[in-house]
């Protein structure tokens, strides 16, 4: 049941070709045939998964140089351990927590700033509200919004609103408990609520 | 590393809040479902926050697309370097146990050889026949040659080893030798042979 199925028909994220039963099964039928190490098989998951990692791992990392490295390991582990995919979870589950801990290990190589949990409060850098909010502004205050979360809160944003995943298998991507990611998606909506509450006042469209 | 703040003990808001985009995708199971929908019924301030969920999508969908979307083609070229060479995996898994199973069947059409012998007393190879006195002529060893090699290396190598062909090549492609303990070394050691088995118990004669 979808208490908001018209949600859905905004996105313009995630391919379509993505979800679904059908394309799980296609997905499957390529793993397969990267077990038997089939490079045809390889490169149309890798083609179907560019896209979808591509834009996970931009907004969970935000380091426009070190994505295609994060993106080429996890499907180099893909490759090379494809026989390790059990099969009890959904393979884009598997797929994107290899992401999860690349992206993770490219940040800390880097030694960026990490979580430190409590998100600090909203700083009003944006325009003021005589100001046109045009969208590169727009994007500019989501920018500095999200950069105020941790890598861990954005991934959870990240796979919620745009890779349509339930927060349980949220939390087999991070492997951490349900409970945890629950109390991440608190405080990262908490954080773009405020925003949103700033932009109100001159963005009529969003509200 | 993440440090996860709980959230306040018993805040029923909180916890309805963090569902919240979850519970507009229709993805909590039942009972969560049936926990938001009561407390939403009765809380005006969490049914505002229900509404804040189409325009957080549209926010995070104008504002939040991915920037240029990455060149799969030139991607894929660079992970294909790193692919190089095939994973060794796949090879080693299977290439003990064909080797295995080519010498077990190597075994097998043996002792159907020998066996051939007792019934037919009356044939002798060539090479046995260089042998008077030893009817059946046992062969002390098995080999395995790999493939390429030319019948001239072949028949050098056997030679240079005093090795003599008792039967061979098999449907394998093995051969059945005489050879010395010595010889059966040192095949094993020529880069032409693939496999160079004793037949005998302990040592060869």
């Amino acid at each position: 049941m979808s208490i908001w199925p018209s949600i859905r028909k905004h996105r313009e994220a995630a391919p379509p070709a993505a979800r679904g039963a059908a394309s799980e099964a296609v997905e499957l039928a390529l793993l397969a045939g990267v077990q038997r190490g089939q490079r045809a098989d390889f490169d149309s998951l890798y083609r179907l998964y560019h896209p979808r990692l591509w834009r996970f791992l931009t907004h969970m990392m935000r380091q426009p140089e070190a994505i295609e490295e994060a993106l080429n390991d996890t499907l180099l582990v893909v490759w090379q351990r494809a026989d390790s995919f059990d099969g009890r979870s959904k393979l884009s589950t598997w797929i994107f927590g290899i992401a999860y801990r690349k992206g993770l290990k490219a940040l800390s190589r880097q030694d960026l700033p990490m979580d430190e949990g409590e998100q600090p409060e909203a700083v009003d850098t944006g325009p003021g509200p005589a100001e046109q909010l045009n969208l590169a502004q727009l994007r500019g205050r989501l920018r500095e919004a999200m950069a105020e979360l941790s890598p861990e809160h954005r991934a959870v944003v990240e796979l919620c609103y745009f890779h349509d995943m339930a927060y349980g298998e949220i939390a087999e991507v991070v492997g951490c408990p349900a409970e945890t990611v629950k109390t991440r998606m608190f405080y990262a909506r908490r954080r773009l609520r405020l925003l949103l509450d700033d932009l109100a006042g001159h963005h009529g469209e969003l509200s | 590393m993440s440090v996860v703040i709980p959230m306040e003990q018993h805040d029923e808001h909180a916890a309805v809040q963090a569902l919240l985009p979850w519970y507009a995708r229709g993805q909590l199971g039942d009972d969560e479902m049936a926990d938001v929908q009561r407390h939403l019924l009765h809380c005006a301030d969490c049914r505002n926050e229900l509404a804040a969920e189409r325009p957080m999508q549209t926010l995070l969908n104008a504002a939040g697309a991915a920037p240029a979307g990455g060149d799969v083609a030139a991607g894929l070229a660079r992970l294909h370097a790193r692919m190089q060479p095939e994973p060794q995996r796949r090879p080693s898994r299977w290439m003990p146990w064909a080797l295995g199973l080519q010498g077990a069947a190597c075994a097998l059409l043996l002792g159907l050889w020998l066996q051939a012998r007792v019934d037919q007393p009356g044939y002798e190879g060539l090479s046995a026949a260089a042998t008077p006195g030893l009817a059946p002529v046992a062969a002390d060893a098995l080999v395995m040659f790999k493939p390429g090699t030319s019948e001239q290396a072949l028949r050098e190598l056997l030679q240079a080893q005093g090795a003599s062909v008792v039967a061979g090549p098999t449907e394998t492609g093995a051969w059945l030798l005489r050879v010395e303990p010595r010889g059966l070394a040192a095949l094993r050691a020529s880069p032409l042979v693939a496999l160079a088995e004793p037949l005998q118990p302990g040592t060869a004669r």
